[in-house]
C-alpha cells in the first residue's frame, strides 16, 4: 500500500505530531502510515482524510493501482 | 470491548486470584507463604493500574525500586533459612522481574504518554495471541517429552518456565510487530 499522507500533510502545513493529535493516534502510527507499512481502519483513514481535506481515494492506493495524478490547482 | 467491561473483567480476575489464594491458605495453612503471595499479586495488580493511570517518571521510579527490593528480598530469602516454602522466594524474584519489565516497557512509551490507538491495540492483542500459541506449543512439547520421552522435570521448573515465558514472549512479539509497523 502507498499513501500520499505526507504530501497532503505538508501542503496543509501540519506536523506529524499535530496530525497524530488531531486524529487521536500516536505519532508512530502516522510515521508507519506515511511509509505505507500500516493498514489503517476505515474509520482512521476517513478521519485523516477529513483532517487533510482530501478523500480516502486520494490518500491511499494499493500496489496494483496507478498513483493518481496530483492536482496542483 | 468498552472501558466498563474491561474494568469488570479486571475486578473479576483480581477477585478470582484472591479467592484462589485465600482458598490455598485455608486448605494448606501455609500462613506466611499465602500472605507473601497475596502481597505480591496485589503489588503486581497495583503497579499495573498505577502505570495505566499515571505513567509518570516518579511512578515508574517507585515501581523500579519496588522491583529491585522484591528481587533483593527474595534473593536473601534463598540464602537464609526462612519458614517459607522454597517456591515463594522464586515467586518474589519473578514478580520483581515483572515489575522491572513493566518499568522498562512504560518508559519506552513516555513520548506518547501511554496513548493506546488502534495500531497499538492491534499489536498488543496480536502479541498476546502469539505468546499464547507459543506457550501452548511449549506445554505440548513438555507433555510429549515427559510422557513419551521419559523426561523428568520438577513441577516448580515447569511453572517457572511458563510464568516467565508468557510475559517475556508477549513483550518480544509486541516489540517485533511494533518495529515492523503492523501485524500483517
Amino acid at each position: 500500500m502507498y499513501t500520499r499522507i505526507k504530501e497532503f500533510r505538508v501542503r496543509c502545513g501540519i506536523t506529524q505530531a499535530e496530525l497524530a493529535q488531531r486524529a487521536g493516534v500516536r505519532r508512530e502510527t502516522i510515521v508507519f502510515l506515511e511509509k505505507g507499512k500500516y493498514n489503517p481502519s476505515l474509520r482512521l483513514a476517513y478521519h485523516i482524510a477529513r483532517i487533510l481535506n482530501a478523500s480516502i481515494d486520494e490518500l491511499f492506493f494499493f500496489d496494483d493501482e496507478k498513483e493518481p495524478e496530483m492536482n496542483n490547482s | 470491548m468498552n472501558r466498563t467491561a474491561i474494568i469488570t473483567l479486571e475486578i473479576i480476575i483480581a477477585a478470582l486470584v484472591l479467592v484462589f489464594l485465600i482458598g490455598m491458605y485455608l486448605a494448606c495453612r501455609f500462613t506466611y507463604d499465602a500472605l507473601v503471595w497475596i502481597f505480591l499479586v496485589a503489588l503486581g495488580i497495583g503497579a499495573m493500574f498505577l502505570l495505566k493511570k499515571h505513567n509518570s517518571t516518579e511512578v515508574r521510579r517507585i515501581i523500579a525500586v519496588m522491583g529491585v527490593l522484591c528481587i533483593g528480598i527474595s534473593f536473601t530469602g534463598f540464602l537464609t533459612p526462612t519458614p517459607l516454602l522454597p517456591g515463594t522466594p522464586m515467586m518474589g524474584m519473578v514478580f520483581g522481574m515483572v515489575l522491572l519489565l513493566l518499568h522498562w516497557r512504560m518508559k519506552r512509551q513516555d513520548g506518547d504518554r501511554g496513548l493506546q490507538d488502534e495500531r497499538s491495540l492491534r499489536i498488543g492483542t496480536y502479541g498476546i495471541a502469539c505468546s499464547w500459541y507459543l506457550t501452548y506449543i511449549v506445554v505440548i512439547l513438555l507433555a510429549t517429552a515427559i510422557s513419551l520421552g521419559g523426561m523428568q522435570i520438577p513441577a516448580e521448573s515447569v511453572i517457572l518456565v511458563l510464568i516467565l515465558l508468557m510475559p517475556i514472549s508477549t513483550i518480544l512479539f509486541q516489540t517485533y510487530y511494533n518495529r515492523k509497523g503492523d501485524v500483517y
